[in-house]
């Protein structure tokens, strides 16, 4: 890492259009009082949003969750409200600009991400929510490494990291570990990424107990172990890697309630599984992904599944992998 | 009601206009290609044409014909489609076909209903007369032979129980801000959620359970929609999205939600001037709910003392209001079904009182209207728990009153009250306001409230942008001001 790189801030990493994510304010609205019960309502609808997510993937919900943000930025530039209604309105719309931006990202929409992404952090500056901007930078380095871009997404997770500790999200400084593991992977730094990896499960294991209103909720011991599996494989470690898909088969991990998550997961322990020669639990693995693909829409968990079954295709002649393949082939024409 | 003008009921008056033909022209231009066509002698008479448009009477197949000619629709197609549906193809909309009621149809209405609430909308009522009579004999019919619970099976993709649950109380929550928010700014979220449910109907497999809950939902969500655009105004939308509602709720058999989407039907054909139709919807909707909940007989009975007061039925209305009141002592027993829980939040004495108010008015005795409605404070108005559009509209229905009693200071500020009230001024909203105050503009004190209002004319749009102090508003409805509404180029946010 060279110096000029280290002045960088996030700030400059995000430069985007912002008209990306340009919210169309009727310019008729003006002119409401309005208390903590819309807050308390708009809330309820982001937090359902956020389940509908995981239960849907993102395919079906660009609408629903731009409708949000522009309700919430709509009464941000022409309701009338005091000052903690207003700083609890700014806290909406960083969060309903997260799931914008984690919608976009699914979808493989980089650039309406990183224009909600943007959005969102000016929304958590002024609101002051230090959990908030942490989890908003820690996502967008997320989706920086997921197209090869590792050195904006360390600076953005040391960004991330100060936020957190700041606003003592410790969910959010597991996550911010445990994808720092993934950077250092692919930076082949092993020491790192293992040390990284350790501080993601120390900071969950001093997490509190389930809490949906917290943005990271979804950050749990099994995802910690998943980031590291998901790490040790990008180090091309893969033998290593299979233990830390474990969860997936033990019930640890609630499959049904996040059958996205799931079925990249399983992505991941079948191309562990390949790596490791382990054809039959490799197809296992793809199948049961397979079948999660039934219940969302989301781009990230068919590219994941794409690409798993390229690798396995290369295998063909051994009959359980040509079934698979027969398959997904099916699936893919099916309606 | 305050009933739109440009509202036009039937699709042939709708046809007619776009052709720029006065109905005796018309009816000449008919009676001329139906000669001509081979069809022999017709009379050309004003008042033939004005009973087709009514919608009770249907032209002759050959005189069809000869309407269809003259609008270049081909034969084919009139008989194929039938009257009225015919007319719709002519003008470009997709005709309404009751008997066709399938998922993948209903859900492309709640699309087509999401699309016409988002562009320019058809200014008439498709399902009235002969198509009304035809929606409400499907209704019963499939009621009184349970449907099979819908089930998809073979897609790719599927929605669980579990995604329904989260759906629900997705729904749910708007529903609540509803009593905090107007229309305005919140038909978008409520109009997404129909495009999701219509596209998890249509393009996702679900077990039965699933499929009840996801029509349910549907319902629901087009059932806020068409509140939304009644309240807009645009009557033919707020119709799309009830008949949806209907179409849902019958499809998984639960007539008592049927019934309540009749009984919101009935409210566009009252504000779209057509009491009869909403007094069938009720009567039908009766017959659907055989077994109704206390406050499903008390809208049911609202709605009729609404209906026979536009007809000028003073006893029948007067009946019914009194039946409505007798009905909602009981409301709180059925505390388990499902109207009553759609219901709670809006469905109130206060609510009660207002269609008393408006029923009274209707009837011509604005005195005994005023002592239903919401007495105006000398101050600020009284905290409501009412929907801001609601409170709004009672207050300009206070202000109607005052007008038909000569108390002119009074109705100009219950109407600035009722401006008040709302975050955004529909054009609709405010054609009311001119509609009621226009027949005083020669009195100073309403000139000055109209001009004022004309200072928020937005040529071509929907709303109007109110003005950017609610206390101006309030001085000057107070009377403390006779100026408060000017203008400002830059937005309000105090709290900022």
């Amino acid at each position: 890492m060279n110096c000029a790189m280290r002045r960088q801030s996030y700030d400059e990493i995000l430069r985007v259009p912002h008209d990306v994510a340009r919210i169309d304010i009727p310019t008729a609205y003006a002119d409401r009082r309005i208390g903590f019960s819309v807050v308390r309502a708009i809330k309820s609808k982001i937090s359902g949003l956020a389940s509908l997510e995981d239960s849907l993937g993102s395919g079906r919900l660009h609408s629903t969750a731009k409708a949000e943000l522009s309700l919430i930025s709509t009464l941000l530039a022409r309701a009338t409200y005091d000052p903690p209604v207003g700083m609890a309105l700014q806290t909406m719309a960083a969060e309903a600009a997260a799931e914008c931006a984690w919608i976009a990202f699914d979808s493989g929409q980089h650039s309406v991400a990183d224009a909600y992404y943007s959005f969102g952090l000016q929304a958590a500056n002024t609101a002051g929510t230090a959990c908030l901007k942490s989890y908003l930078l820690v996502n967008l380095a997320f989706q920086r490494i997921e197209i090869g871009q590792t050195s904006d997404a360390f600076i953005l997770l040391r960004a991330a990291e100060s936020a957190a500790h700041e606003g003592q999200a410790v969910r959010v400084t597991a996550l911010v570990h445990a994808v720092r593991a993934l950077v250092h992977a692919d930076w082949g730094d092993a020491t790192a990424c293992a040390r990284a990896t350790d501080s993601a499960r120390s900071a969950i294991q001093r997490s509190e107990a389930h809490n949906s209103t917290d943005p990271a909720y979804w950050v749990t011991e099994s995802v910690v172990e998943f980031f590291a599996g998901t790490a040790l494989l990008r180090l091309g470690r893969a033998k290593d890697a299979i233990g830390h898909f474990e969860m997936l088969h033990s019930g640890a991990f609630p499959v049904q309630r996040y059958p996205r998550d799931a079925a990249i997961y399983y992505s991941q322990a079948a191309t562990a599984h390949l790596k490791a020669g382990n054809f039959d639990t490799a197809v296992d693995c793809a199948d049961a992904a397979l079948k999660l693909l039934d219940y969302v829409c989301s781009a990230r968990a068919t590219e994941a599944m794409t690409h798993v079954s390229r690798a396995l295709s290369r295998y063909r002649t051994i009959i359980p992998v040509r079934e698979f393949l027969d398959r997904f082939q099916e699936r893919g024409s099916s309606p | 009601m305050f009933r739109d003008e440009r509202t036009v009921r039937h699709p042939l008056v709708a046809l007619r206009k776009s052709a720029s033909f006065s109905q005796p022209r018309y009816a000449e231009a008919v009676a001329k290609t139906h000669t001509a066509l081979g069809f022999g002698h017709m009379a050309a008479r004003r008042e033939k044409v004005s009973r087709w448009e009514s919608g009770r009477v249907e032209p002759e197949l050959t005189a069809q014909f000869a309407i269809a000619c003259l609008h270049h629709v081909p034969r084919e197609l009139v008989e194929r489609l039938g009257w009225p549906h015919w007319l719709h193809a002519a003008i470009g909309k997709a005709p309404t076909e009751p008997n066709l009621w399938t998922v993948e149809n209903t859900a492309e209405a709640l699309r087509d209903a999401v699309r016409s609430a988002q562009g320019q909308s058809r200014s008439y009522l498709t399902v009235s007369g002969n198509t009304l009579s035809s929606l409400t004999d499907t209704v019963i019919t499939i009621l009184n032979s349970p449907p099979v619970p819908p089930e998809r099976n073979g897609c790719r993709t599927v929605t669980t129980n579990g995604t329904a649950t989260l759906l629900e109380a997705h729904i749910t929550a708007l529903e609540d801000m509803q009593q905090q928010l107007d229309a305005a700014l919140l038909c978008q979220a409520a109009r997404t959620e129909v495009q999701l449910l219509a596209e998890l109907l249509t393009d996702t497999g679900y077990d039965r359970d699933t499929g009840i809950r996801l029509h349910h939902l549907a319902a629901r969500a087009a059932g806020l929609c068409a509140e939304h655009a009644l309240i807009f105004g645009d009557v033919a939308t707020a119709e799309t999205f009830s008949v949806a509602s209907i179409q849902m709720s019958t499809m998984v058999g639960h007539a008592e939600m049927a019934a309540f989407y009749m009984y919101s039907l009935a409210a566009s054909h009252l504000e779209a001037g057509d009491p009869c139709d909403s007094l069938h919807l009720v009567e039908v909707a009766r017959r659907a709910a055989p077994k109704p909940s206390p406050c499903l007989v008390t809208l049911f009975f609202a709605r009729e003392a609404q209906a026979w007061a536009l007809l000028g039925r003073r006893d029948a209305a007067a009946r019914a209001i009194e039946a409505a009141f007798a009905s909602y002592g009981s409301t709180t027993e059925a505390v388990d079904s499902d109207v009553h829980l759609l219901t709670k939040r809006w469905l109130t004495q206060r609510w009660l009182n207002c269609v008393a108010g408006t029923t009274w008015l209707s009837l011509g005795e604005p005195r005994r209207a005023l002592s239903y409605f919401m007495p105006l404070s000398d101050g600020k108005l009284a905290l409501s728990a009412d929907s801001p559009d609601c409170v709004a509209l009672e207050l300009l229905y206070t202000a109607k009153a005052y007008l038909a009693t000569d108390e002119l200071e009074q109705a100009v500020r219950s109407a600035g009250h009722a401006v008040q009230m709302l975050s955004t001024l529909s054009a609709h909203f405010l054609r009311q306001i001119r509609q009621l105050f226009l027949p005083h503009q020669a009195v100073p004190r309403v000139q000055d409230f109209l001009a004022k209002l004309a200072v928020w004319d937005v040529p071509g749009s929907a709303f109007i942008a109110y003005p950017t102090s609610d206390s101006a508003m309030a001085r000057y409805s107070s009377g403390e001001e006779s100026c408060g509404l000017e203008r400002s180029t830059t937005p309000v946010a105090d709290g900022k």
